[in-house]
């Protein structure tokens, strides 16, 4: 068959597009022999630009080096490959971990322990990060489960109960507009958590939590896994009250997106965002150092201001008023986050999810 | 309908031998390495190494499995079901028209086969949705005076497998319809029988291997997909494969996740033997 | 044929062609719309998304996805002819285990099968030098069951007498083989293919997992891109990506008579 199969002005247009693409240096392209190279798996969406910009981009840059971009898969799911492939998943750099995946990775020891001998810049991060995961990791992000409500829609929540309970508050019109997460996604946990609290219980004692979930299930609206899914439904109004990473729910904010941020009145649980480097990484010296450079002061200023999350070091004091008044920038402030035990969490984690499901079914 | 061309057994054995090699290093071995972890002990979290058959008593007798278990292989049912009675009209009329435009609705009719996963359940997703055309429609009919929640459901899972699997059963069909030696029928209308006595009494039984056939792709398909359960269904209608992937990649708990792999995998088996033997088709 | 029963048939099936096109037209609309939001009815009417559709970002992918497609069709049918060939003329022990075995990789979920490629190639040491040929092996695997059920069926449609035929006349068995059996089953050879093309290029769970990142499937960059939202540009492409296989299944059918293998006229026997 001598014939092409695309159409020939289809196929001119490609070649032409291809040609283009070629003048431009993209840095997700895999560059040639030149420069050293190094794999580093993170987010998609908006945290990928930001983390491009002030992060990646800056690296490249300073240490001469080609970096690819792997923004394939969730945290958990980036972890399934780290497993399957026996700690050689492919990337370099697990850079957005979970604390359960970096526990994980110690018990089945398919990550590497880090110490301030790989990553100096370790001595200068909150007292807190060690105890929020094991050596292998580090924590280089913090947030906190709020919640976000529909400015237009709804006043504004002032408690826990208002979301888990939310016809006792809002009445009728909030059937439907409530959103929950799946059990896969950390916030899921977090709020059920909080349910537990309003009932007396909390993490050691989870009971209460179901019955509130079963009440809570008839003024649902939707239920999503990855917490970027959520976010077309605050955009077209479709969900007025949900629990949402604080960066993330910032962020859309910032965008003018119709919902506010708010910490409810009975407190809130933090999430230490961590990164980590698979034993089996081809480049463990340059992933240590992508690391070190990721709990740089600059790059933590840069980085957090821009994505509305709190600094993994506790030594930056020249942050705006308004950064400081919502975020995580003082030890005080560190300590009256509560963050709950991981390996209790990841323990029961197969529980809560069947008694979830059983409920939800 | 077999003609033997060589009668030395050795030929179907060299024909086999490194396909069969193939498969049996690339997915025999692995997919049994891989599901042997649901005999392991594990907490959810992490596997001790101990032999066990806690993980199937886990899954075997909590409802909320059973239920998953019972929901795919009904699903299964309908969705082949609901192929077999769409995709017959359409390849008869494929298969008997004389329209210059045949290859070009052949092409069309493959085109759910072609289309993404995303393509189809975005599109039934705006059909189907509280604001979607069908709750419009019945709506400004009169039918109802509430939008009915058609997602996500069981249904809305059916309707979108069975549009991504219709291809398969026109094809399918159309296959055995070719094969028909067209004499047959028309012995049968020259000695009196009408269009439909004929294709009831003639062309329908002859034609029922790829009925069989059909049936039993979109089955096995059906049971194993996980976009469309995922996007059209929630978390109140989990299948098997929704399940296993939460085991595998959200919950980290590969035990668990390897005993429903392997339940599906077993009993998928057992039901497209029987059914195939009841058929009166060999199987695949 | 203006009889009754052929008119109601028409529109029987003119309503089915509703039901098959529907979805797809209602994504291909969305990539219509003005703004860079997913309404539909698509507001306003612009074609620049389908222009966006073009973007190296996609092109990449594209090529590659097409790329891992034709070489996964042409290994598959390699594999799947002379299973094909064993199942439909033979009979041997085991045959049943086999043809089991064969269509194992349709009934289990493309990313459990994908899990355990990964993890068996790393435990017997081969995981880190066969990234792109992991990916490959894995979409031949599930492409498989396709592969030897198109042809086993195009064999089956092929009475055995055309070859006892031949062989009568004199022709020894590889003559058969060559000028009676192989033009007879070309196109069901082909029409393998196209599936086991399809199949792969329209991969998802077990591309997700498997794939490196700078060697992805269009299906995975689109999955990626998800995160930005469902917009415009995505329908377009998903349409796209649709257009492509199509076309080639026509252009097939054209000139390899695929066709015939699928509406053969009815002038034997």
């Amino acid at each position: 068959m001598t014939r092409t199969f695309l159409h020939p002005s289809r196929r001119r247009f490609l070649q032409g597009a291809a040609a283009a693409s070629a003048s431009f240096a993209s840095p997700l392209v895999i560059s040639a022999r030149a420069a050293e190279t190094l794999v580093v798996n993170a987010y998609g969406g908006e945290f990928q630009e930001i983390f491009l910009k002030t992060t990646v981009a800056p690296f490249e840059k300073k240490f001469g080096v080609k970096i690819t971009y792997d923004d394939a898969g969730s945290a958990s799911e980036d972890y399934a490959k780290i497993r399957a492939t026996r700690g050689a998943p492919g990337f370099d750099v697990a850079a957005e971990l979970t604390p359960p995946e970096i526990i994980l990775g110690a018990k089945e020891k398919l990550l590497e322990p880090i110490t301030e001998k790989e990553v100096p810049n370790l001595k200068h991060v909150w007292k807190k990060s060690r105890e929020v995961i094991p050596n292998t990791g580090i924590v280089h992000t913090y947030q906190y489960t709020a919640l976000i409500w529909n400015k237009k829609q709804i006043d504004k929540p002032g408690s826990w109960a208002d979301y888990w309970m939310p016809g006792q508050k809002y009445g009728d019109k909030i059937k439907n507009r409530v959103m929950a997460f799946e059990p896969g996604n950390l916030l899921s946990i977090y709020a059920l958590i909080m349910a537990a609290k309003l009932k007396g219980g909390g993490v050691d004692k989870m009971d209460p939590a179901w019955d509130v979930l079963k009440a809570q299930k008839p003024w649902l609206g939707a239920t999503v896994m990855a917490s970027a899914a959520a976010a077309p439904y605050f955009e077209n109004e479709q969900i007025w009250i949900a629990p949402y990473w604080s960066a993330r729910a910032a962020y859309y904010e910032a965008q003018k997106y119709p919902i506010g941020v708010t910490i409810p009145k009975e407190g809130t649980i933090g999430l230490g965002n961590c990164a980590g480097v698979p034993v089996g990484a081809s480049n463990k010296k340059l992933a240590f150092e992508f690391l070190n450079w990721r709990l740089d002061k600059d790059v933590q200023r840069e980085f957090h201001l821009a994505y509305f999350s709190s600094p993994g070091r506790g030594d930056i004091t020249d942050w705006p008023q308004s950064f400081k008044d919502v975020q995580i920038t003082t030890e005080q402030q560190m300590n009256a986050i509560e963050f709950p035990d991981s390996e209790v969490i990841a323990n029961r984690r197969r529980d809560w999810t069947r008694r979830w499901q059983e409920v939800m079914a | 309908m077999i003609a033997a061309v060589q009668s030395r057994p050795i030929v179907p054995f060299l024909l086999v031998l490194l396909p069969a090699a193939f498969l049996l290093f690339f997915f025999v071995i692995p997919t049994a390495f891989l599901l042997s972890a649901s005999f392991i002990e594990s907490d959810g979290v992490i596997m001790t190494g101990v032999w066990t058959t806690q993980n199937y008593a886990d899954l075997l007798s909590r409802p909320l499995y059973r239920q998953a278990i019972l929901r795919t292989f009904l699903i299964g049912i309908a969705v082949g079901v609901i192929v077999i009675v769409l995709s017959y009209p359409l390849a008869y009329f494929l298969v008997r028209t004389t329209s210059p435009w045949r290859g070009f609705l052949i092409a069309l009719s493959l085109s759910p086969l072609l289309a993404s996963v995303i393509v189809r359940t975005y599109g039934w997703w705006v059909i189907l949705n509280r604001e979607g055309a069908v709750n419009t429609a019945l709506l400004s009919i009169g039918i109802i005076d509430q939008p009915l929640t058609l997602l996500p459901s069981s249904m809305a899972i059916t309707i979108g497998l069975s549009h991504a699997l219709l291809p398969y059963g026109v094809l399918t069909i159309m296959a055995s319809l070719n094969g028909l030696n067209p004499n047959i029928e028309r012995a049968a209308m020259s000695l009196g029988a009408g269009r439909i006595r004929t294709f009831l009494t003639v062309t329908l039984p002859l034609t029922w291997p790829g009925i069989v056939g059909g049936f039993l792709l979109a089955f096995a398909i059906a049971i194993s997909a996980y976009a469309t359960p995922a996007i059209l269904g929630g978390p109140g209608t989990q299948v098997m494969a929704t399940l296993i992937r939460n085991f595998m990649v959200q919950a980290l708990d590969w035990a668990l996740g390897s005993a429903m792999g392997a339940i599906l995998l077993v009993s998928s088996i057992a039901l497209l033997l029987i059914t195939s033997a009841l058929g009166g088709r060999r199987v695949g | 044929m203006r009889s009754g029963p052929w008119i109601l048939l028409k529109l029987v099936v003119g309503v089915i062609y509703v039901f098959i096109l529907g979805p797809i037209l209602i994504t291909a609309a969305v990539a219509f719309n003005e703004s860079n939001r997913s309404y539909f009815p698509p507001r306003g009417f612009s074609l620049k998304w389908w222009g966006e559709a073009f973007a190296p970002q996609w092109v990449q992918p594209l090529m590659f996805s097409l790329e891992l497609a034709a070489l996964t069709a042409v290994v598959a049918t390699a594999i799947g002819v002379p299973l094909a060939f064993a199942f439909q003329r033979y009979e041997f022990p085991g045959k049943t285990l086999v043809r089991t075995i064969t269509l194992g990789p349709l009934i289990l979920p493309t990313l459990v099968t994908g899990i355990a490629l990964l993890q068996f190639l790393t435990v017997i040491g081969l995981g880190r030098w066969l990234g792109y040929w992991a990916l490959l092996i894995g979409h031949v695997i599930i492409c498989l069951p396709f592969s030897v059920r198109t042809i086993a069926i195009s064999l089956q449609a092929m009475p055995g007498s055309v070859e006892n035929a031949a062989a009568g006349l004199g022709a020894g068995p590889l003559a058969v083989l060559r000028y009676v059996t192989f033009p007879i089953i070309v196109p069901g050879i082909f029409a393998g293919m196209a599936f086991a093309f399809i199949h792969s290029f329209t991969d998802i769970n077990m591309s997700l997992f498997i794939a490196k990142p700078g060697q992805r499937p269009v299906t995975v960059a689109i999955m990626s891109f998800l995160d930005f939202g469902f917009a415009p540009t995505l329908a377009a492409l998903s349409i796209l990506s649709l257009a492509i296989p199509l076309v080639l299944v026509a252009l097939l059918g054209r000139f390899v008579g695929i066709g015939n293998f699928l509406y053969q006229e009815q002038g034997r026997g």
